[in-house]
């Protein structure tokens, strides 16, 4: 396509295996390389709270890249807490747990290739809540 | 469990390479893209060998 590109992966925390956001975020891996001047293009798997994303973007913008935009295949609209623009968005959810294309229930489902729900009642010994294990 | 499907594995694929190819066409000549691991990782693997040759 004529689009030199280069990935650079970042690791954060925001709840671990619980299913319950701690609204911190911690930084675990950062980006190696330099970042100024260059083109960015988040790609993320879904945005629900956009706590994640709006850590993500000012850490970012403080790199001063020459332009930061933001692709998700997901984006769940009802969970949102703070607001976040989204440059390339998949599909617009409703607010289910979701599973596969990525997303994960304790590690598993991930590698679902279709995006699958489950209801939370049956997720045993949790309390309902739908977030997802970012980790 | 039982999972029921929300969005099939072939709309799942269509969709990103809509994206994938509304990404190209944005204009890039250098692009930087930044994964947050672990799960879009798998989602930038499939949007980024669409758009650019490279990833799963």
């Amino acid at each position: 396509m004529g689009v030199e590109t280069e990935n650079m992966p970042m690791r954060v925390s925001s709840y671990g295996k619980d299913t319950k956001s701690s609204g911190k975020i911690e930084l675990i891996l950062e980006p190696q390389g330099n970042l100024e001047d260059k083109d960015l293009l988040i790609v993320e798997d879904i945005v629900d709270s956009g706590i994640t994303m709006d850590f993500l973007l000012k850490y970012l913008w403080a790199k001063q890249p020459s332009s930061l935009k933001v692709c998700t295949l997901l984006n769940k609209p009802a969970r949102r807490k703070i607001e976040v623009n989204l440059d390339y968005v998949g599909f617009e959810v409703p607010d289910k747990f979701l599973i596969g294309c990525g997303l994960d229930y304790q590690g598993n489902y991930r590698n679902l290739p279709y995006v699958g729900y489950v209801e939370t009642a049956q997720i045993d010994g949790e309390k309902g809540d739908k977030n997802h294990g970012k980790s | 469990m039982d999972i029921k499907v929300l969005i099939g594995t072939d709309v799942v694929i269509k969709k990103i390479a809509e994206l994938a190819k509304e990404i190209t066409a944005s204009g890039y000549r250098e692009l930087t893209t930044i994964t947050v691991l672990r799960g879009c990782a798998m989602v930038f693997g499939k949007i980024t060998k669409r758009a650019f040759g490279i990833g799963c």
